[in-house]
C-alpha cells in the first residue's frame, strides 16, 4: 500500500463507491439485496466502513459494514451485501448510498436509479434452440421487458413477470440477437431459434 | 500606421529576407553537393518492403545492378506483418488452375466503376497499366518463390471475377516471420530471390537526400543515406526509386489530407515498420506533385479504422501482436479482441460517451476524431483525443477475456479499479491531455445503466441494450481508432516516373508502393505491380 505515506495526513483521501447486483427491477413491497463497496484512492484498508442506503424521502432503508476482504479482482474495494426495503409502488426511484470511513477519509456518496415493478404473477419459459441443428443453446441472456434471466444447460430460461405486453430480447456471442414481442396473461412458453452469427467477415485487406 | 513608413519597412523587409533566402539556399546547395560517391549501382531503391523488393528483382531481371537501402534493421516493411492477401487477376496461372476466366480489360473495368465509392477518384491511366500488369505480376511472384494458399480464389473489391489468393507464412519461426503473418511469405521469398539474383540490400540505412544535378532541373544522380549517424553517398546511374511506403507515421504529412489525424492515432504495422513520408518529402523538395489526395478522406477504404483489440497500443483488427514475436516488447500487449461492442461503452477523454458503440461505419470514426466537448473551445482543437472502452467484470466474463499482460498493456493503455471513479483517476496516457473527471465517468456509466433499464439509448440510439456496467472490477482499455493506409502519394506516370507540379517528368526519379498516389486500391496488389513497373523502367534507361 503506497498511499498513506505519500499523502499529507491532514489532507482527506478521496473515496468512492461501487454499487452492483442491484435488483433490476426491484419488486414493489419486497426486500432486495444489493452489493456496495468503498475504495480509497490511496488504497487504504476500509473494512468496517459504514454504508447506508436512503430513499428519496431521506429515510434509511438499509445499512451495513464493509467486510474485511476486498472484492475479488480488486486490491482495496471493501464491500458488503445490503438488505434494502424496496418502495411499495411500482415506478422509478433513486437510492442514495453513503459510505463513511474513519481516518482521513471523506464520505463517499452515490446515487443509483432503481426500477420498481409490480410483483410478477406469471412465468415465461423461454426455450432457445439452434437453428438448423435444433440443439439447446445455453448461456443466452434473455430479457422480457425489464426482467432478465439466462438459459441454463437445457437452453431454457424461466422469467417471472406481471401481466402485460413485453419485448423479448435474447443474445449470446456467436449468435444473431433475437427479438420479439409477447403478450403475457398467464404462464407462457416461448420458443426462440437462434441462428449462429457469421463471424465478422475477415476483410480482405488484413 | 504611416503609409510611407510601412512601404519602406515592407520593401526593405522583403528585400532582406529574399536575399538571405537565396544566399542560404546557395550555401546549402554547395554544402550538399556530393563530390565523392561511396557506392554506385544502376538502380538504387529506398525501401525493402513489398514494392521495393519487386522493383529490385525486376530491375535485376532487366540486367541492371541494384542496391536497396532500408532504414529498418530487417527487410519487409508493413508487408512483413500483412495478411498477404493479394487480389491480382487478369488470367494468372493460379486463376487458370482453378478454371477462373479473367482478362486485363475485366480487371480495368472492375476497378473503374463509378459506383465504387472507394476507387472512383483514381487516375484511370494508372489503373489501365495496373490492369495490364496484373497477371504478369502475379506470375512474377510465383516465379520468385512466393507460395500461395491454393484454394479457390474469392471475390473482393466489388469485382466480378474471383481474384483473391493469400500467401502462406514463410515459416513457423517468429524470428523470421516477425509475427507469423502470411505477408512474411511474400517478402521473405522475394528477399531470398533478390539476394540470389545479386541484389544488394543495405539495412539500417535511412534515405536522407535525393541528389539532383541542380535543385530545380536535371537528372537525379543518386541519394545520400545515413548509417550509424554517418552519411553514405550512393550514385544511381540509371534511376532512383522511392519505395519507402507512404506517410501514415508522419503526423504533419498526414494532416495535409485530413487535419483531424493528430498524434494520438497509432499506425497498423508499427512498431515493426514506420512510414515516415521521407521519400515523398524529399521528392516534393524537388518539385514533385501529389496525386489523388481526396482518396485519404473519401470516407471509404481504410485510412482510419475502428480498433478490434483493445487495451494495447496497436489494436488494428488484422494484426494481433504475438507474445512470442521479437517485437512484442515494443508492441506492449496483444489487446483484448472485442467480439461485440455490446460489452463496453466507449468514452472520450472527458469521460463521456459520444456515439453508438455498435456502429462500424465512418459515422463512428468521425465521432471519434471529431470535437468531443462543448466546453473545450481552446487548446488542442484537432483530433478527438483518446477513446477508452469501459467495461466491468461481467463484460469480461461474457467476452471470456483474461485482462492481464501479455493480453493488455498496463503501461498507459489499460487500467483497472474497484470503482468507476477510481478508474477515471487512474487513466494516465501520453495522449490523455487532462485527467478524466471521475464524476463525469460515474455519471456516464450511471446514465448508460439507466438506459439499459429502460431498454433504450435516447442519446445515441444504440440498439439491443442488454448489459449494465456495474460489477467491479472496472476496466478502461485504449480503443482509439488506428490508421492503416496511405491512399495518396507522389504523382507518377504510367511508367512510374515521378512528375512535378507542372506535370513534367523529374528525370531519373521513380516512385511506387504506398509512396505513389492516384489509385485508391488498398495494399499489395497495387504496390507489387507498380514496384515491378518502376524497377523495369528504371533499368531500361539508357545512359
Ligand atoms: C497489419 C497489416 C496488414 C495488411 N494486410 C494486407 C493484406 O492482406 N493485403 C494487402 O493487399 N495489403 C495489406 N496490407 C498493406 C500492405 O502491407 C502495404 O500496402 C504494403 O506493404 C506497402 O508496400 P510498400 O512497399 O509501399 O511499403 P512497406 O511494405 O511498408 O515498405 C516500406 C519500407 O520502406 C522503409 N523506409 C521507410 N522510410 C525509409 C527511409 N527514409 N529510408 C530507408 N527506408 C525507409 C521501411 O522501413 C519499410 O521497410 C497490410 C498492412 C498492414 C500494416
Ligand atoms: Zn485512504
Amino acid at each position: 500500500m503506497s498511499g498513506p505515506e505519500q499523502t499529507a495526513p491532514d489532507l482527506p483521501h478521496d473515496t468512492s463507491l461501487a454499487v452492483w447486483d442491484l435488483p433490476s427491477p426491484a419488486i414493489a413491497g419486497r426486500r432486495a439485496t444489493v452489493k456496495a463497496g468503498i475504495a480509497c484512492s490511496s488504497g487504504c484498508n476500509l473494512s468496517g466502513a459504514r454504508i447506508d442506503v436512503h430513499n428519496e424521502t431521506g429515510q434509511r432503508t438499509g445499512s451495513g459494514e464493509a467486510g474485511s476482504a476486498p472484492w475479488p479482482g480488486t486490491t482495496s474495494l471493501y464491500w458488503v451485501e445490503l438488505d434494502v426495503a424496496a418502495p411499495d409502488m411500482p415506478g422509478e426511484c433513486a437510492w442514495t448510498l453513503r459510505a463513511t470511513a474513519s481516518g482521513p477519509h471523506a464520505p463517499a456518496t452515490s446515487m443509483v436509479r432503481v426500477v420498481v415493478a409490480a410483483a410478477p404473477q406469471h412465468r415465461v419459459t423461454i426455450a432457445v434452440t439452434e437453428k438448423g441443428s435444433g440443439g439447446p443453446v445455453p448461456g443466452v441472456d434473455v430479457r422480457v421487458g425489464m426482467f432478465r434471466g439466462a438459459t441454463g444447460e437445457a437452453g431454457i430460461a424461466q422469467i417471472d413477470v406481471p401481466a402485460g405486453r413485453f419485448d423479448v430480447v435474447a443474445c449470446k456471442i456467436g449468435y444473431e440477437t433475437l427479438s420479439s414481442t409477447i403478450e403475457v396473461a398467464g404462464d407462457i412458453a416461448v420458443h426462440l431459434k437462434a441462428a449462429p452469427a457469421s463471424e465478422p467477415e475477415q476483410p480482405y485487406w488484413m | 500606421m504611416n503609409r510611407r513608413r510601412f512601404l519602406k519597412d515592407g520593401v526593405l523587409g522583403v528585400g532582406a529576407s529574399a536575399l538571405a533566402g537565396a544566399a542560404a539556399q546557395e550555401a546549402e546547395l554547395s554544402a550538399q553537393r556530393v563530390t565523392k560517391w561511396d557506392r554506385v549501382a544502376d538502380v538504387v531503391i529506398a525501401g525493402a518492403g513489398a514494392s521495393g523488393l519487386c522493383a529490385a528483382i525486376m530491375a535485376r531481371d532487366e540486367g541492371a545492378s541494384v542496391l536497396v537501402i532500408d532504414q529498418n534493421h530487417d527487410i519487409g516493411g508493413h508487408a512483413m506483418v500483412s495478411g498477404g492477401r493479394i487480389p491480382l487477376g487478369g488470367g494468372t496461372r493460379l486463376q487458370k488452375k482453378f478454371g477462373v476466366e479473367d482478362s486485363a480489360d475485366k480487371v480495368y473495368l472492375d476497378h473503374t466503376n463509378a459506383r465504387n465509392q472507394e476507387l472512383r477518384f483514381s487516375d484511370r491511366d494508372l489503373v489501365r497499366v495496373w490492369a495490364d500488369e496484373n497477371a504478369p505480376t502475379f506470375d512474377f511472384l510465383l516465379d520468385n518463390g512466393v507460395k500461395f494458399d491454393e484454394v479457390m480464389p474469392t471475390l473482393v473489391n466489388e469485382g466480378t471475377v474471383p481474384r483473391l489468393f493469400r500467401t502462406v507464412p514463410y515459416s513457423d519461426d517468429l524470428n523470421v516471420t516477425i509475427n507469423g503473418s502470411p505477408g512474411s511469405g511474400l517478402v521473405r521469398a522475394l528477399e531470398k530471390s533478390a539476394r540470389a539474383k545479386g541484389v544488394e540490400i543495405l539495412l539500417s540505412h535511412r534515405l536522407t537526400r535525393i541528389v539532383r544535378e541542380s535543385a530545380a532541373s536535371g537528372r537525379v544522380q543518386g541519394i545520400t543515406a545515413e548509417f550509424q549517424g554517418k552519411p553514405v553517398a550512393i550514385q544511381a546511374r540509371k534511376g532512383f526509386i522511392i519505395a519507402t511506403g507512404g506517410f501514415t507515421s508522419n503526423v504533419a504529412f498526414r494532416r495535409m489530407f485530413d487535419p483531424r489525424l493528430t498524434e494520438e492515432y497509432q499506425v497498423a504495422g508499427e512498431p515493426w515498420s514506420r512510414q515516415p513520408a521521407e521519400g515523398e518529402m524529399l521528392a516534393m523538395a524537388l518539385g514533385a506533385a501529389l496525386w489523388g489526395t481526396s482518396n485519404v478522406a473519401s470516407e471509404h477504404g481504410r485510412t482510419i479504422t475502428k480498433t478490434r483489440h483493445i487495451g494495447a497500443r496497436y489494436g488494428y483488427e488484422n494484426l494481433r501482436w504475438n507474445p512470442g514475436s521479437p517485437m512484442f516488447k515494443q508492441a506492449g500487449g496483444s489487446g483484448l479482441t472485442v467480439r461485440t461492442y455490446q460489452d463496453v461503452v466507449c468514452v472520450n477523454q472527458f469521460g463521456r460517451r459520444f456515439w453508438n458503440e455498435l456502429d462500424d461505419t465512418y459515422g463512428y470514426l468521425n465521432a471519434c476524431v471529431g470535437r468531443q466537448d462543448d466546453s473545450e473551445t481552446r487548446g488542442k482543437l484537432n483530433g478527438g483525443g483518446p477513446i477508452w472502452a469501459v467495461f466491468d467484470a461481467d463484460g469480461v466474463a461474457r467476452e471470456k477475456w483474461d485482462p492481464k499482460p501479455p493480453n493488455v498493456d498496463p503501461n498507459g493503455w489499460f487500467f483497472t479499479a474497484g470503482t468507476v471513479a477510481e478508474l477515471a483517476r487512474k487513466i494516465a496516457n501520453p495522449y490523455q491531455s487532462k485527467p478524466m473527471p471521475p464524476r463525469a465517468l460515474e455519471e456516464t456509466v450511471a446514465k448508460y445503466n439507466s438506459y439499459v433499464d429502460a431498454g433504450k439509448d435516447p442519446e445515441f440510439g444504440r440498439p439491443g441494450l442488454m448489459f449494465k456496467i456495474q460489477k467491479p472490477p472496472f476496466y478502461a482499455a485504449w480503443a482509439t481508432p488506428i490508421l492503416h493506409d496511405a491512399l495518396a502519394g507522389l504523382r507518377t506516370s504510367a511508367r512510374s516516373e515521378v512528375l512535378d507540379i507542372r506535370g513534367q517528368v523529374i528525370p531519373g526519379l521513380y516512385a511506387c508502393g504506398e509512396s505513389a498516389g492516384g489509385f485508391a486500391l488498398h495494399g499489395l496488389p497495387r504496390v507489387t505491380v507498380f514496384g515491378r513497373i518502376a524497377g523495369r523502367e528504371a533499368a531500361r534507361v539508357r545512359t
